[in-house]
């Protein structure tokens, strides 16, 4: 099980990293802070599943010059190439607000699956973060045992 | 009238007619209208509900109507042969001569103020094309009179493109054809001239009966003209009086005409697209009209049914050259050539033609649907052809070019592949096909990291210089920078774009001076690269550069237009204030269709269409706009991070307190203070979610309580908007029409934004603040005293940083006027006092700003004047005489390139106050100790004395002074501080 872990804020990506390993003990988790390095990491591998944040820098924000010219946001940017790059892994987005702003509408996150299949990807749940809360985690770990599930049935 | 119409029997037209046209009993002139003599009544609005028999019926009706009036009809239509015949030959005294007698016998008609219109160009330039419209208009200004004029207007003005004037007026058309058919119609047909169907076929010539027997006449001289197979027509035309046939047989059928000299380069030849113009003018000559079908089969696809071109020799023609062109591109020119004669035709013979760009854009567009269904050779070859001509994408409609992009032949070429993309875009600015045309560039280069793309230059430049002109000029900053393959980082993006402006520097003919500026600034910055702090996330921002990249594809011809509009008006030119305009379109309550804001024609409501497209952009464009950044930079992560942090930190300790004495052996009952912190925490969240949900928002139907209206309209923006028209008007005549509008048009949508941006602040101190104050006052309230009494200093200092972190969001919502590494002294000066003034509703403090508007700072510099500033000015404001003066001033340093002197001086009210104030700024500014710096940093906030003083000593430059002088006589303290104007420091001062 290979995983993607898209997430410029360290101490959220901690806590995600904890349910992963809970949840996915023997995963290679790989780690991307921006939409440029979540998309170079997607043209080389297909994932598992990808866990992707909303709010996230063009670059990294330690590289040269810093993290680029504000634009719209960043993980629409990475959803919108993923299907573009070929690549069929499928999402998990762990975002801080109850909401994602599409075309310019707030879609609430219960939504927000659906309407990200416009892009043509696989977006599997949207997933509220709460950094004091716990029923996210819940969420994840539902939806990566479901993962876990599908994978092991495709086993031969 | 709709019934008679409707219920007479053909037969019985000419009878009915007899009864009917002419009969001053009826509150109209006859079944449409006659000779009219006044402008209002052209169209005439009583016939706006009549609806249009089937095609033959209003056909017979129409001729019927013709007939009745032969003998003035005809009589009309000498006269405006002769009025041709008169611009024709360039005869323009007998021109004005015939016009003023046709007028004046025959009345008004569109067909005349065509002429009327061409006549003031020919004379007097765009200038009299204004003076005329003006005149023709007065007293009228709000009828569909007026707007006819403006269609005329703008298809003539000699600094709009004219195919953009048509496109433009025929989306107004086709917007309000279903409600306003009366004038849509004729909209629509005039740029058109053919009727795809029978339907809209009899609706035109019910229109132009509306307009005046003349315009009804020519039309149907001119729809059998262009339909030469239509027997309907063909019979219709045949039953017309042989007065009226004869005329228009004798007059009508052919005439050589000349390119107005307007639309001549030195009164010598002229561009081709100005044949097309030219068949405006005159498409009531056959002739004429014919050559102008033709052409908008070629420029008006989608409007265009498939036809049969069997008979049809010029359209075979046409069509025959689109498929040699798609077969063989570099035949193009050749082709193109080969249709010189034909394109001519109408025109004197030994008219010269400067180009035939207009000819090759329209028929390659033709070509283009050939090769989507499989006529294509080469697509490397047809890549090169696209990218050599400038308008290609106005004359393809969206389904051919998507067509051939999806076509085998296509995906054979990347590079095709990218020009159709850049096509597909400039006719749609939208996200996909921004994202499409993206990736199609990413995949010229394999998607490889590190991959220069002037090396890619320098090979397609052997083949063809317009393509690797197009692809430089495509890569400007914004778009590198979301090259996510390509790029790794700001320093790839800034590196990549300095090489492709210093390659079109040596490589175009004639480059842009912005671009060494340009180099300039890419230096600055690279040099620079450390000290790029991430500033721009917690300061409210539109990227200049990608807004200017906007207006440069959008609005660069609306800009040109408006400086040739001004230069044709003159500087003494009096246009007084958009208020008066625009109270009184608000107070009007007719309920007839408002017209009053397509019938203006002036510079200034050039420049506020101008304004108005600019500032929806600024505001709303989802990739650079001001909403975008707000989604992602404070809405979605910034805001609450900034609050909710310190306060939990403050929140966790004052648990602390609780966890601390429940360990004692005689605990007290805390469990307050535990309610306190969760009750209180559960709020400000909720709170800050609300201010961020609906009130950081543009203001739209989604987002009612949004404080952002980024609207012109108001009265104080208007002000703005009248200010920024005297002044742009003055420099484009200053200029002679040089003058670059942008930089005023981005300034002024800042203006737009200033009262937004300080009720946001107002907002956050006045509501949210206060609100978030009182609710933890009331849960204070319900802890015992022992609680209050452990919790009280804790509860001080949560009180203390959710006000001092107010005050920084509030420090977000300033406006930023910079241009990537350049800010203006001045504003930021100015936005501080503004700002420190909302604070406090005791602040009445006057102020006075004496500095050079010239001085600028680099991104060190701007952020530690930020800081001192919000320091002195906000001491000022909080010790001072609550309505006493601050004065700031600023100047460069004699003798000390790059220095700065800034001053701050306020005044108190006694004597003892000064002297407790002087005692006080002495003893915080004798800080030294690096600790006592961090700690007044977090408690003081951003006013903070000892922060000045920590400010000042992590500024690595040895010329660094702060002073303090202070006059006991006059009551008054001044700041003196000493920075140099480009600092570079690293982590220690944030």
């Amino acid at each position: 099980v290979n995983v993607l872990l898209v997430e410029d804020d360290e101490f959220k990506a901690a806590d995600i990293a904890k349910v992963l390993s809970d949840s996915l003990p023997d995963a290679d988790v790989q780690r991307a802070m921006s939409v440029t390095s979540a998309l170079r990491a997607m043209t080389n591998d297909t994932y598992s599943v990808v866990i992707l944040d909303m709010s996230l820098p063009t670059f990294e924000l330690t590289g040269p010059g810093g993290g680029g010219s504000p634009q719209g946001q960043g993980g629409l940017e990475v959803l919108r190439l993923a299907r573009r790059l070929g690549n069929r892994s499928p999402f998990v987005i762990v975002t801080q607000y109850p909401d994602i702003d599409l075309d310019g509408r707030d879609v609430p996150l219960l939504a927000a699956s659906k309407a990200l299949h416009k892009f043509g990807v696989d977006v599997k749940k949207c997933i509220l973060y709460e950094f004091d809360g716990d029923s996210w985690r819940a969420q994840l770990r539902e939806c990566l045992s479901e993962l876990r599930g599908i994978r092991s049935r495709g086993k031969p | 009238m709709q019934t008679v119409r409707q219920q007479t029997l053909p037969a019985d037209y000419a009878a009915i007619c007899t009864i009917i046209e002419g009969n001053t009993a009826y509150p109209f002139p006859g079944l449409g209208n006659t000779f009219p003599q006044t402008p209002g009544t052209v169209p005439n609005s009583s016939f706006r509900q009549i609806k249009a028999l089937d095609l033959r019926r209003e056909i017979a009706l129409e001729v019927a109507r013709l007939n009745h009036h032969a003998t003035k009809l005809t009589a009309a239509l000498k006269s405006l042969a002769q009025i041709n015949e008169a611009l024709a030959s360039r005869a323009l005294e007998e021109a004005a001569t015939g016009i003023a007698t046709h007028k004046q016998a025959h009345g008004l008609s569109l067909v005349l103020l065509k002429k009327e219109l061409l006549l003031a160009v020919e004379r007097h330039g765009l200038a009299g094309l204004a003076r005329a419209y003006k005149r023709l208009t007065e007293g009228h200004q709000d009828t569909a009179w007026a707007l006819l004029c403006h269609f005329v207007y703008d298809v003539m003005d000699p600094s709009f493109h004219p195919y953009v004037a048509a496109s433009a007026w025929l989306r107004v058309s086709a917007e309000r054809l279903d409600l306003s058919q009366w004038y849509a119609r004729v909209l629509e047909d005039e740029i058109l001239t053919r009727s795809e169907t029978d339907v809209e076929l009899s609706s035109a010539l019910l229109r132009f009966s509306g307009l005046s027997l003349l315009d009804l006449a020519i039309l149907l001289w001119r729809k059998r003209t262009v339909n030469p197979r239509d027997m309907r027509l063909e019979s219709g035309f045949g039953q017309l009086d042989t007065l009226i046939k004869d005329v228009l047989i004798e007059k009508f059928s052919r005439l050589h005409v000349g390119i107005p000299n307007a639309y001549k380069f030195s009164g010598k030849s002229s561009p081709d697209i100005e044949v097309y113009r030219t068949s405006f003018f005159f498409d009531d000559i056959a002739s004429v009209a014919a050559w102008r079908c033709q052409i908008n089969r070629l420029i008006f696809p989608s409007k265009s049914n498939i036809l049969n071109l069997e008979h049809d020799e010029v359209a075979l023609r046409l069509d025959e050259a689109a498929r040699v062109i798609a077969t063989a591109p570099q035949q193009c020119q050749k082709t193109v050539e080969d249709l010189r004669m034909w394109e001519m035709g109408f025109l004197h013979p030994g008219s010269d033609l400067s180009d035939q760009k207009f000819l090759t854009a329209a028929v390659i567009a033709k070509s283009l649907e050939k090769m989507a269904q499989g006529a294509g050779a080469d697509p490397v070859s047809v890549a090169h052809l696209l990218a050599s001509v400038e308008d290609g994408h106005l004359y393809t409609s969206m389904e051919t070019l998507k067509g051939l992009l999806n076509t085998e032949f296509a995906r054979r070429s990347s590079l095709l592949c990218f020009v159709l993309l850049e096509m597909i875009y400039r006719r749609a600015r939208d996200q996909d096909n921004e994202l499409e045309r993206r990736l199609a560039f990413m995949k010229m280069f394999s998607g490889k990291l590190g991959a220069k793309v002037t090396e890619l230059l320098d090979t397609i430049i052997v083949t063809s210089v317009d393509t690797a002109i197009l692809i430089a000029k495509t890569c400007s900053r914004t778009f590198l920078e979301r090259l996510y393959l390509m790029m790794t980082s700001v320093k790839d993006v800034l590196e990549a774009r300095l090489s492709i402006c210093r390659w079109m520097i040596s490589h175009e003919n004639d480059p842009d001076d912005s671009l060494h500026e340009e180099c300039d600034a890419l230096e600055r910055e690279l040099a620079n690269l450390d000290a790029r702090s991430d500033l721009d996330s917690t300061r409210v921002h539109v990227d200049e550069d990608a807004l200017r990249e906007w207006f440069n594809a959008t609005q660069l011809a609306n800009a040109t237009r408006y400086s040739q509009t001004v230069l044709a008006e003159g500087p003494a030119a009096h246009f007084g204030t958009l208020l008066s305009f625009y109270s009184s379109r608000e107070k009007k309550t007719d309920e007839e269709e408002d017209l009053s804001a397509d019938t203006q024609i002036s510079s200034e409501f050039l420049l506020v269409s101008i304004v108005d497209a600019t500032l929806k952009a600024f505001a709303s464009d989802r990739t650079f706009g001001l909403d975008a950044y707000l989604s992602r930079r404070i809405r979605h992560g910034t805001l609450s991070g900034h609050v909710m942090t310190p306060v939990t930190r403050v929140l966790n300790r004052l648990s602390e307190v609780r966890d601390l004495r429940e360990q004692d052996r005689e605990p007290d009952d805390l469990s307050g203070i535990n309610l306190l912190v969760q009750e209180w925490r559960k709020f400000l969240v909720n709170e800050l979610d609300n201010v961020r949900r609906d009130v950081i928002q543009i203001n739209t139907v989604e987002h009612p309580r949004g404080l952002i209206r980024a609207n012109w309209r108001t009265a104080a923006n208007i002000a703005h908007v009248d200010a920024t028209i005297g002044r742009v008007r003055s420099r484009v005549v200053e200029t002679g029409g040089a003058y670059d509008i942008f930089p005023d048009i981005h300034s002024l949508c800042w203006d737009c934004l200033e009262s937004d941006l300080a009720q946001l602040r107002l907002f956050m101190v006045r509501e949210f603040l206060p609100r978030a104050l009182q609710r933890l006052d009331e849960l204070r309230q319900k802890l015992s005293p022992r609680e209050r009494f452990l919790a009280f200093e804790l509860l001080k200092e949560l009180h203390a940083t959710l006000e001092a972190r107010v005050h920084e969001i509030c420090g977000w919502f300033i406006r930023p006027v910079f241009r990537r590494d350049r800010y203006s002294l001045k504003v930021l000066i100015m936005s501080t006092l503004s700002i420190v003034r909302e604070l406090d509703e005791r602040y009445r403090f006057t102020e006075a700003v004496t500095m050079d508007d010239d001085i600028s700072l680099n991104r060190g510099s701007f952020i530690a004047f930020g800081d001192a500033l919000f320091v002195l000015i906000g001491n000022a404001a909080r010790h001072g005489k609550p309505d006493g003066q601050i004065t700031v001033s600023a100047s460069p340093v004699e003798g000390h390139n790059g220095l700065v002197l800034l001053s701050v001086t306020s005044e108190v009210s006694k004597v003892e106050q000064h002297r407790e104030g002087v005692s006080r700024i002495q003893s915080a500014l004798m800080a030294r100790e690096e600790q006592a710096i961090d700690r007044a940093a977090v408690e003081e906030g951003f006013s903070g004395l000892r922060k000045l003083a920590g400010l000042v000593q992590c500024v690595p430059s040895p010329d660094v002074k702060l002073a303090l002088s202070a006059s006991e006589k006059d009551l008054g303290i001044t700041f003196w501080l000493t920075l140099p104007a480009e600092m570079t420091f690293g982590a220690a001062l944030s």
